[in-house]
C-alpha cells in the first residue's frame, strides 16, 4: 500500500497527521504544495482544495484531517481511538473541537483591527477554558497518546511561534494545559512533523501580514 | 424503539440543519431520545457553560433533571453525534471497509461545508456576498454530481449516512428550487433526483417540524436578505412585508443593491 500525504509547510492540520502517521510507524510519501498556487491536479482531486490530501494506492483520495486520522489509525494495532463507542464520540468531539482553535490562531494573525484582534484573543481564551478541564494526566487519556492528542499538537507549535508578539502569555493561568503542550512536543513523532524552518516560514507570514498583533503597542 | 440504558437528551434549536441530520438518524434507527429546544437568539447559561463551543446540537447523556451537567457525558458536533447514535443501534450506516468508511466520513464533512455555504446564500444581505456564495454553492453541488453513480443514494440503492448528512442540504434546496427559474434539473440531473430521494425519506420528514418551511421563510424575511428579495420579485410584487418597498431608495441604499440589479437577479440563478 502506497500512501501520500500532500502538504502546505506550515499548515496545522498536515502537522497532526503527519505526527500521528509518525507515531504509528507507518510509512508516508509527502508532497508540498504551495498553497497560493494550487497545481490543478489538486484543484481536482481535492473537493474543498484544503490540505491534507492522503492519496491511497494512488487512486483513491481521502480529505478531512479528522477522517484521514481515523483512517490511519485503522491502518495498524493497537487503536489510538478507545473502544467505547460513547468513549470514541468524545474522543472524536475532541479532535473536532481542536480543530477550530488552529481557524482562530490563523484569525489573529491576520486580524487588521484592534476589535478583531481583541474578539478573536477572546475566542482563544474560551478554547483554552473549555480545554482545561479535560487536561486531568499526561494526556487526554492517560499517560499514552490517542489520536486526539495529535489533532492538539499544531495548536501549541504555532503558539509558540506567536507569543513572542503577544502580550500576554495565555496559558499562564492553565498550568496543566502548559504541561500538556511541553508533553506533546517532547513526542518525536510531533518533532519529526514539524517542518525544518517552520518558526522562520510562520514568522515571515506573520510579518508579511502585517495584522494588528504587529502593530500593537 | 430502542431505549439507551441511560437517558439520551437532544439540544437544537428550531430550524438548525445540523440537528436536522441528528433528528433523521434518530428517527430512521427509531432511537428514544427527548429533544429540547432552546433559542438561538437568547442561549441559556448552562448551555454555554456545557457546550464546548456553544453550538448546537449537544447529545447529553445521563439524567438531565439536574441543572448542571457533567461535561463528561456531553458529546458535540453533528458528525461526531451521528456516527455514535449509527454504532449504538446495528446495521451500521459506514461501510466497514476502512477506506470505503473514509471516504464517505469525508463526504459528511464535505456536507458540513455546503450547509455553511447554503446558510451564507439565504443570508447574504449584499449583493457580491449572494452571487460569491451562489456560484460556489454551484460548484459544491457538480462536486455531488460526479460522486452520484447509478441507484437512489450516494453508494447505490442502500441509505448510507452520506445521504442523512446531506439531508438538511436538500430540504434547503427544495424549498428555494421551485421559486427560481433555473436550469439545474437539466444541469445536475443526477443530484436533483437525489435531492427528492432524501427529501422524501420519512426519516427525514419526521426530522423537520412540520411548519419547518414557513420558519425557514420568516427567519430569512425577517433578515431582509437578497434572496428574499428575488423570492418577491419572482412573486411579482415590490412590497415585501413589514412595509419595506424595494423601489425605496434608503431600501436599496442599506443592502447596497439596485433595484436593476435585483431584477436581474430574477435570472441570475439559470447559471445553476
Amino acid at each position: 500500500m502506497s500512501l501520500k500525504l500532500v502538504s502546505y509547510n506550515i499548515c496545522p492540520y498536515v502537522l497532526r497527521v503527519a505526527a500521528a502517521l509518525n507515531f504509528k510507524q507507518i510509512k508516508y510519501d509527502i508532497e508540498f504544495i504551495d498553497i497560493e498556487n494550487k497545481p490543478e491536479w489538486f484543484a481536482q482531486a481535492s473537493p474543498l482544495e484544503k490540505v491534507p490530501i492522503l492519496i491511497v494506492d494512488g487512486t483513491k483520495v481521502l480529505f478531512e484531517s479528522n477522517v484521514i486520522l481515523d483512517y490511519i489509525d485503522s491502518l495498524s494495532l493497537p487503536s489510538l481511538q478507545p473502544q467505547d463507542p460513547f468513549e470514541r464520540g468524545l474522543a472524536r468531539a475532541k479532535q473536532e473541537f481542536a480543530g477550530e482553535v488552529p481557524t482562530n490562531i490563523h484569525n489573529i494573525i491576520y486580524a487588521q483591527t484592534k476589535e478583531k484582534f481583541q474578539e478573536n484573543i477572546a475566542d482563544f481564551n474560551w478554547y483554552l477554558d473549555k480545554l482545561s478541564p479535560w487536561i486531568q494526566h499526561k494526556f487526554l487519556l492517560g499517560d499514552e497518546p490517542r489520536l486526539a492528542d495529535f489533532s492538539f499538537a499544531s495548536i501549541f507549535t504555532s503558539l509558540n511561534v506567536i507569543q513572542p508578539f503577544l502580550k500576554e502569555d495565555h496559558l499562564q493561568k492553565y498550568p496543566n494545559i502548559k504541561q500538556y503542550a511541553l508533553n506533546l512536543l517532547a513526542l518525536e513523532s510531533v518533532q519529526r512533523a514539524i517542518v525544518p524552518q517552520y518558526s522562520e516560514l510562520l514568522t515571515q507570514t506573520i510579518k508579511t501580514v502585517n495584522g494588528y498583533i504587529i502593530r500593537q503597542e | 424503539m430502542f431505549r439507551p440504558n441511560v437517558k439520551h437528551t437532544l439540544v437544537t434549536f428550531q430550524i438548525c440543519p445540523f440537528c436536522i441530520r441528528v433528528k433523521a438518524i434518530m428517527h430512521l434507527k427509531q432511537i428514544d431520545i427527548e429533544v429540547k429546544y432552546i433559542e438561538i437568539a437568547n442561549k441559556p447559561d448552562w448551555f454555554l457553560e456545557k457546550s464546548p463551543l456553544g453550538k448546537v446540537p449537544i447529545l447529553i447523556i445521563g439524567d438531565n433533571s439536574k441543572i448542571i451537567f457533567n461535561l463528561k457525558v456531553v458529546l458535540f458536533e453533528s458528525n461526531v453525534i451521528m456516527e455514535y447514535l449509527d454504532e449504538l443501534v446495528k446495521p451500521q450506516l459506514l461501510p466497514g471497509n476502512p477506506v470505503e468508511k473514509a471516504v464517505d466520513r469525508a463526504r459528511c464533512e464535505f456536507a458540513n461545508e455546503v450547509i455553511k455555504v447554503f446558510h451564507q446564500f439565504a443570508f447574504a444581505c449584499e449583493q457580491d456576498k449572494f452571487f460569491k456564495s451562489r456560484d460556489l454553492l454551484f460548484k459544491y453541488f457538480e462536486k455531488i454530481e460526479t460522486w452520484l453513480q447509478d441507484g437512489k443514494y450516494m453508494n447505490g440503492n442502500d441509505l448510507s449516512l452520506v445521504d442523512i448528512s446531506y439531508s438538511p442540504v436538500f430540504l434547503s434546496l427544495s424549498l428555494i428550487l421551485p421559486t427560481f427559474n433555473c436550469e439545474f434539473q437539466k444541469k445536475l440531473p443526477k443530484t436533483y433526483e437525489y435531492c427528492k430521494a432524501i427529501v422524501n425519506l420519512p426519516c427525514v420528514q419526521k426530522a423537520k417540524r412540520a411548519d419547518y418551511e414557513q420558519l425557514v421563510l420568516n427567519g430569512i424575511r425577517q433578515c431582509n436578505t437578497f434572496i428574499c428579495l428575488t423570492f418577491f420579485l419572482e412573486l411579482g410584487k415590490d412590497q415585501l412585508v413589514d412595509g419595506y418597498n424595494l423601489r425605496n431608495s434608503e431600501f436599496q441604499k442599506q443592502f447596497k443593491i439596485s433595484f436593476n440589479a435585483a431584477s436581474k437577479n430574477r435570472i441570475s440563478l439559470n447559471r445553476w
